[in-house]
């Protein structure tokens, strides 16, 4: 093994500890000396790299905690054993609750408008099938806010519901509302 | 300077001393002044005062120092400490240099075997805290490895070469004899570099460093490594030509061989550049 420089002058020098004349020394060494300049490349090459690796922690674990987020939400949104009492007395999970939701839902096309009266609720045509309640579910659940189309235009009605003054108009008319 | 510290020495020491945990590895305050009056001693001459060693003393990292000693005198907890705090970064600094699992584990373990000396005086004890322990075993890594890697190397060469492979060196390789008043020239223009300078052409020409690398290893700026390589090269440029036209070439004659002879001197400048790799005294 061959007889080196003063490591621990180097690794000073490295970390900017020395003085002017201990500098001198070092970088006079290092002017002749090609063992002792790779060296210090070497650790440099090691401070770079480890600095590079923390970061990239940082980022690491903002995107872990996002990932956990929008995991625990997903979780609580669909698969969440939460369980909601329900008028009547009786429990349903929030996963059911949507499935009923979903089911009840005429696949129709409903949109919000107020004030429009165009065309009037058909006689015998009380959302019997569609209570108030439930179309507020369904509103929300399926919210396009479109306009209202022409009363002139076929398989198109607009009722008017409890949710206040205001009118509903299905695009698709669901089979028992056909005129 | 005999070790007889003056006051101030003295109340600098006890401050370190309780600073730092060399009550718990048991090390008396006499010891512990020992040791930091033998450690500044390496650096400082003998007839250095009181000052210069109170200066040293308060760079000094006594944390790792005192743990170093700590480990050289058979302390347990030293040992757990030192392999529990450092094993992981040498490993992981090894595979870094050597970007393989086994050899990275391997050559990290080598060094602690070399630390606590299988053989001779432990290498640990050449640890003074000049730089923090950790970038002291970071050199020591580094310089294990580079001495494997050149031992390799040579290996692989012979190899090569006896096997009638490829040749050490290409047989049309021909050594030419540069010019010997543009030898001089070169080498009287580079020995009057101051050493920084020196370092930047080396670092730059030879060891074909980037600009960032060297103003890394230098703690200055690229752009700074730029402008001072291009002012140094046009110097060193200026002052060979001068002493070619000192040594009664025309100024035809200087461009003539500087354009056609300055690559077969390459190597000799390199000789002239790198010496030996001065060794100090641990």
């Amino acid at each position: 093994m061959p007889e080196h420089f003063d490591l621990n002058l180097l690794s000073a020098f490295a970390e900017q500890k020395l003085s002017g004349g201990e500098r001198e020394i070092v970088l006079r060494h290092l002017s002749n000396c090609r063992v002792c300049r790779d060296c210090l490349a070497m650790m440099d090459s090691l401070v770079q790299t480890s600095r590079k690796g923390r970061e990239a922690h940082p980022t690491i674990w903002i995107g872990g905690v996002a990932a956990a987020i929008c995991i625990l939400f997903l979780a609580t949104r669909f698969y969440a054993p939460a369980v909601r009492t329900r008028r009547d007395g009786s429990t349903t999970s929030i996963l059911q609750r949507t499935q009923e939701l979903r089911n009840r839902v005429p696949l129709a096309h409903i949109s919000l408008s107020a004030f429009d009266n165009r065309t009037s609720l058909p006689p015998g045509s009380d959302l019997s099938l569609s209570p108030p309640a439930s179309l507020r579910s369904v509103a929300l659940v399926n919210a396009s806010f479109v306009p209202v189309s022409s009363a002139t235009e076929p398989n198109r009605i607009t009722l008017k519901t409890a949710l206040g003054d205001r009118w509903i108009s299905v695009d698709t008319i669901p089979a028992r509302f056909e005129r | 300077m005999a070790f007889d510290h003056s006051q101030a020495l003295d109340d600098c020491i006890t401050l370190l001393f309780q600073e730092s945990n060399a009550i718990e590895y048991g090390l008396s305050l006499a010891e512990f002044a020992r040791l930091l009056f033998d450690t500044a001693s390496k650096y400082l001459g003998p007839d250095t005062d009181a000052g210069e060693f109170l200066r040293l003393y308060r760079t000094l990292h006594i944390g790792d120092l005192v743990l170093m000693q700590a480990c050289a005198a058979g302390n347990a907890s030293a040992w757990e400490l030192l392999i529990h705090t450092y094993r992981p970064k040498l490993r992981q600094a090894a595979l870094m240099m050597t970007r393989d699992h086994d050899a990275a584990r391997e050559l990290a373990d080598s060094l602690f075997g070399e630390l606590f000396g299988a053989a001779g005086k432990p290498k640990l004890l050449s640890f003074t805290g000049r730089g923090s322990l950790e970038g002291w075993l970071k050199a020591t890594l580094a310089q294990s490895y580079i001495d494997r890697y050149r031992v390799e190397q040579r290996l692989i060469r012979l190899d090569d070469h006896k096997v009638g492979s490829r040749a050490i060196f290409p047989a049309s390789f021909e050594t030419e004899v540069a010019d010997s008043r543009l030898e001089r020239a070169v080498a009287g223009a580079l020995a009057e570099l101051g050493s920084s300078d020196r370092l930047l052409l080396t670092s730059y020409f030879f060891d074909r460093r980037t600009l960032a690398e060297i103003g890394r290893m230098i703690h200055v700026h690229e752009s700074t490594v730029s402008r001072r390589v291009r002012k140094v090269t046009k110097t060193v440029r200026k002052k060979v030509i001068r002493s070619l036209l000192e040594s009664g070439l025309d100024r035809r004659e200087v461009n003539e061989m500087i354009d056609s002879g300055a690559w077969r001197i390459s190597l000799d400048i390199e000789k002239l550049i790198y010496g030996r790799c001065e060794a100090v005294q641990e």
